[in-house]
């Protein structure tokens, strides 16, 4: 058993999270996502982040606009769908009974 | 000197050198045999990324995009490994990690939810440990609201009492665990698991700890069980007194058993009458107040605590305000309570001698009247007798006896009116006496008499009461009439006992020479 996968399951759950929260404050092309999470150190290379995003979009819990840019090509402006919503509210239950798992065994 | 060549990346032209371009395509190829087929959007993005990058690159004077760029951007798009979005199949098969282990049942504990709060979030707090719709929780409070505003009052002293949930770990206690088959089997499960264990660890030790354990938690859930009940009867204690404390000071007199003895619209003209000035009667008003309405607050608070097992400790300066508070109120009541007091320390009366007519009959016929229909309206509820009646200038007191005497006089009829009063000295004493509005007829053989005697606010209750005497001369008659029962008392004689007035009624007395008998009693 590798430390490495468990870190990268950890991350990888606490990433769709994180995504989907970004989201739900406002609607953001990839690059705006991708600062962010850099900006919270949550992820090191950009590469991560479009598997991601076009599979939260397979399963209905994104969607995105066209909107034209001035300095590129249109960008895709995403957004959480009503699917989408429900699945944060699920996930903020589920963060927050680790959270308060990890609180409760950590200072056991 | 480098050859380039044009590419077109995620509809942008650039110009790249050529060892550069080698790279970025084995680059995008190895990412690509990533992704499925269903999935080339994602090569989209991922290349309209990488030309934005580039794009960066190759603002100002360059113009060329070369090995380093290339490079650079495939270090922040990282290596075609990073891009592989595992899925959970991949891992779930893993017999290592399919050990997951069951959350231990949470407590679920009260508090005030104030990420989703009108006012302190009390409401959704209580709703999300009843696990009940939190519209239920408003609505009965806003009907406690209308309930003469107790629901402010039990609102501030929840609000008071409840911790907010502030952490994490508060908020999933909020909401406890969620009861779905899925916990139950957990639960049956993990005591199964118990069972087989204590069966092969053929311990007797470890059995013994835990029958022991098993007990003290048997012992520690009676005494929650017992703190709770106790609570519960505490809170319901408390919001049933304020309740009563709220309506009684409203002037719903006759909602306390035997407090319908005092009529008047509201406690504060009750107080008027009793203390010498309005400012004492307020002080008198605040205080009781205060006084009753502290501890049934102390109820509710510590019932609530103890109801839903909240263990924060009081807010300190809360505790030491309302104890020093309680404390003014009793000292301040006593003061006023002795400064009413001293009024009724002398006792003074006022003698009248009612003219009766010679020519009477052998028997004087005794009838009482309401003068005034307004007063004693509520005399024949079920909490007892009405003593006094508070109206806006007077109140009506119902102290009106009668003695009968053996009459010196042996021809004659005589009626003596003795009108007392208590006051500060024997003088005032005397002057409230006096005070005392009280009015007989005799209308030919029958001696009318009010039930009652009226005292004008201004003039205050000091004890008034009125004793009516008569004379009975020897072999002459005293027949109470069909009303009879409504007077205080009447007295055989001075120094023996009284007759029950409802069973007077209807009877006649005479002066015998053994003294004042009854004819017909039962």
């Amino acid at each position: 058993m590798k430390v490495d996968n468990t870190k990268a399951q950890m991350r990888k759950g606490i990433l769709e999270y994180c995504i989907l929260m970004l989201l739900s404050k406002k609607e953001a092309y990839p690059s705006e996502i991708i600062q962010e999470l850099k900006a919270a150190k949550l992820i090191v290379v950009e590469g991560t982040i479009y598997p991601l995003l076009t599979r939260l979009k397979n399963g209905d819990l994104l969607a995105y606009n066209w909107v034209e840019s001035t300095s590129g090509p249109p960008r895709k402006y995403y957004y959480l769908t009503e699917k989408g919503q429900e699945f944060l509210k699920d996930l903020k239950t589920t963060w927050e009974e680790l959270s308060f798992a990890i609180q409760t065994i950590s200072k056991l | 000197m480098n050859k380039t060549v044009s590419v077109n990346i995620g509809g942008f032209a650039f110009i790249v050198e050529e060892n550069a371009y080698h790279i970025l395509q084995s680059y995008l190829t190895k990412v690509k045999s990533k992704f499925s087929a269903d999935e080339a959007e994602i090569m989209v993005d991922i290349e309209a990324r990488i030309a934005e990058l580039l794009k960066e690159k190759i603002e100002g004077s360059k113009e060329v995009i070369d090995e380093d760029d290339i490079n650079e951007v495939i270090d922040i798009m990282g290596q075609p490994e990073d891009y592989q979005d595992d899925d959970l199949e991949n891992t779930s098969t893993n017999q290592d990690d399919a050990e997951y282990v069951e959350a231990e049942s949470i407590k679920r504990k009260l508090f005030r939810d104030t990420d989703n709060s009108v006012i302190g979030g009390v409401c959704s707090g209580l709703a999300k440990y009843f696990d009940v719709d939190v519209s239920l929780i408003r609505f009965l409070f806003i009907f406690f609201v209308l309930f003469l505003g107790s629901g402010i009052l039990l609102y501030i002293i929840l609000l008071l009492v409840i911790p907010e949930a502030k952490t994490t770990a508060d908020k999933v206690q909020m909401r406890g665990e969620q009861v779905n088959i899925d916990s139950i089997k957990a639960h049956f499960k993990n005591i199964g698991e118990d069972i087989n264990k204590n069966l092969k660890e053929k311990n007797v030790n470890k059995k013994v700890s835990s029958a022991v354990n098993g007990f003290t938690r048997a012992v520690i859930t009676i005494v929650e069980a017992f703190s709770r009940i106790i609570g519960v009867a505490l809170v319901i204690a408390g919001i049933v007194g304020l309740f009563f404390v709220v309506l009684y000071f409203m002037g719903y007199n006759d909602i306390i058993p035997f407090t319908s003895f005092i009529k008047a619209d509201g406690f504060y003209d009750f107080l008027l009458v009793i203390y010498s000035s309005d400012l004492l009667a307020k002080i008198a008003l605040v205080n009781f107040i205060t006084v009753l309405i502290i501890p049934l607050f102390t109820f509710i608070y510590s019932g609530t605590k103890m109801v839903f097992d909240i263990k924060s400790s009081t807010y300190k300066p809360l505790k030491i305000t309302l104890g020093i508070l309680f404390g003014i109120s009793v000292s301040l009541l006593t003061i006023v309570s002795i400064r009413a007091g001293v009024n009724f320390s002398n006792y003074g009366e006022n003698y009248e001698k009612i003219g009766m007519s010679e020519d009477m009959g052998n028997v004087l016929y005794i009838e009482v009247v309401d003068i005034d229909p307004t007063l004693f309206k509520a005399n024949e509820q079920p909490f007892g007798p009405q003593y006094m009646d508070i109206q806006s200038d007077r109140f009506a007191l119902k102290d009106v006896n009668i003695r009968l005497k053996e009459g010196i006089d042996s021809t004659n009829f005589s009626v003596n009116l003795i009108e007392y009063s208590r006051g500060i000295n024997e003088r005032i004493a005397m002057e409230n006496a006096m005070n005392v509005e009280y009015h007989v007829e005799l209308r030919g053989d029958t001696l009318i008499v009010p039930s009652y005697i009226i005292v004008m606010n201004k003039n205050k209750f000091r004890g008034q009461g009125l004793d009516i005497d008569i004379n009975i001369p020897s072999g002459k008659i005293v027949h109470f009439g069909e009303r009879t029962h409504k007077l205080m008392s009447i007295h055989r004689n001075y120094y023996s006992g009284y007759g029950h007035t409802d069973r007077i009624k209807n009877t006649d007395w005479v002066n015998t020479p053994d003294g004042i008998e009854c004819i017909n009693c039962d």
